[in-house]
């Protein structure tokens, strides 16, 4: 009965809770990316890290330099 | 070397098939316990935190949002029963709102914000940044499964995943 009424009716998502919804996305991204690379469970945990702050640093790298970019134009503009 | 190709045959399409249904079951079944586990809590969570956020309307409909119920059939035990409960839900707001069918949104505007008001004076409805959030949770968690899915074919076949057995046919090659 709930879990009926927890997927009829949608949660609420607080706004300063958009960013950090990234990061269990990324971990699960992370996770079954190496899960279709490993020959067993136990090779996981250690490559699913690296994955996981590669992608990351990778997306906050991008993330700058759009920033950046769009800060040139404002000021060039 | 026939049976053995066609037993091949059956159990890659087996576990392709036991993926799609449930998220790692096809590696269950193929005896990587460990790996299954990953991949059902990997994709199960960001699909069921998805349709949380969305609702089951507006997120599981392949009238109003195809290309995202398109990404959702991904994982398709999950998405073809949230289908048959976002239909009954859509019933009930067509019955409210005085409606047939869904409104086309360019064509009948009007009757389309009428669908729209019943279904969020019923909050059925998720708006931002929540529908944000979920449309990218459930599309991730969709095509992450077509990865899991090919994982377990390959697995079925050779016994290794995919990674792995182009690198050993490298070695063969270089050998």
């Amino acid at each position: 009965m709930l879990l009926g009424w927890l997927f009829i009716h949608p949660v609420a998502l607080p706004d300063h809770w958009r960013l950090w919804m990234l990061l269990p996305l990324l971990a699960c991204v992370a996770a079954v990316y190496r899960a279709t690379r490993a020959r067993r469970a136990a090779e996981m945990p250690k490559a699913t890290v690296v994955t996981f702050v590669n992608i990351l640093l990778g997306m906050a790298a991008l993330a700058l330099a759009f920033y950046g970019a769009h800060w040139l134009v404002l000021r060039v503009g | 070397m026939t049976k053995s190709r066609t037993d091949t045959t059956a159990s890659s399409v087996a576990a392709g098939v036991l993926s799609w249904l449930l998220p790692g079951a096809g590696h269950y079944w193929l005896g990587h316990r460990g790996l299954a586990i990953v991949c059902f809590v990997a994709i199960t969570f960001p699909y069921w935190v998805g349709l949380a956020f969305g609702g089951v309307l507006s997120s599981v409909n392949p009238r109003t949002n195809r290309w995202l119920f398109l990404a959702e059939m991904g994982v398709g035990g999950y998405t073809l029963g949230s289908l048959v409960v976002s239909q009954s839900v859509e019933r009930n707001v067509l019955a409210s709102a005085g409606l047939s069918h869904v409104p086309d949104a360019q064509r009948s505007p009007a009757e389309y914000a009428a669908y729209l008001d019943a279904a969020t004076r019923a909050k059925y409805m998720s708006y931002y940044p929540a529908a944000d959030v979920a449309q990218i949770y459930l599309a991730t968690a969709g095509l992450l499964n077509l990865l899991v899915i090919l994982d377990a074919v390959s697995r079925a076949q050779t016994g290794l995943p995919t990674f792995q057995r182009e690198l050993a046919a490298a070695r063969t090659e270089a050998g």
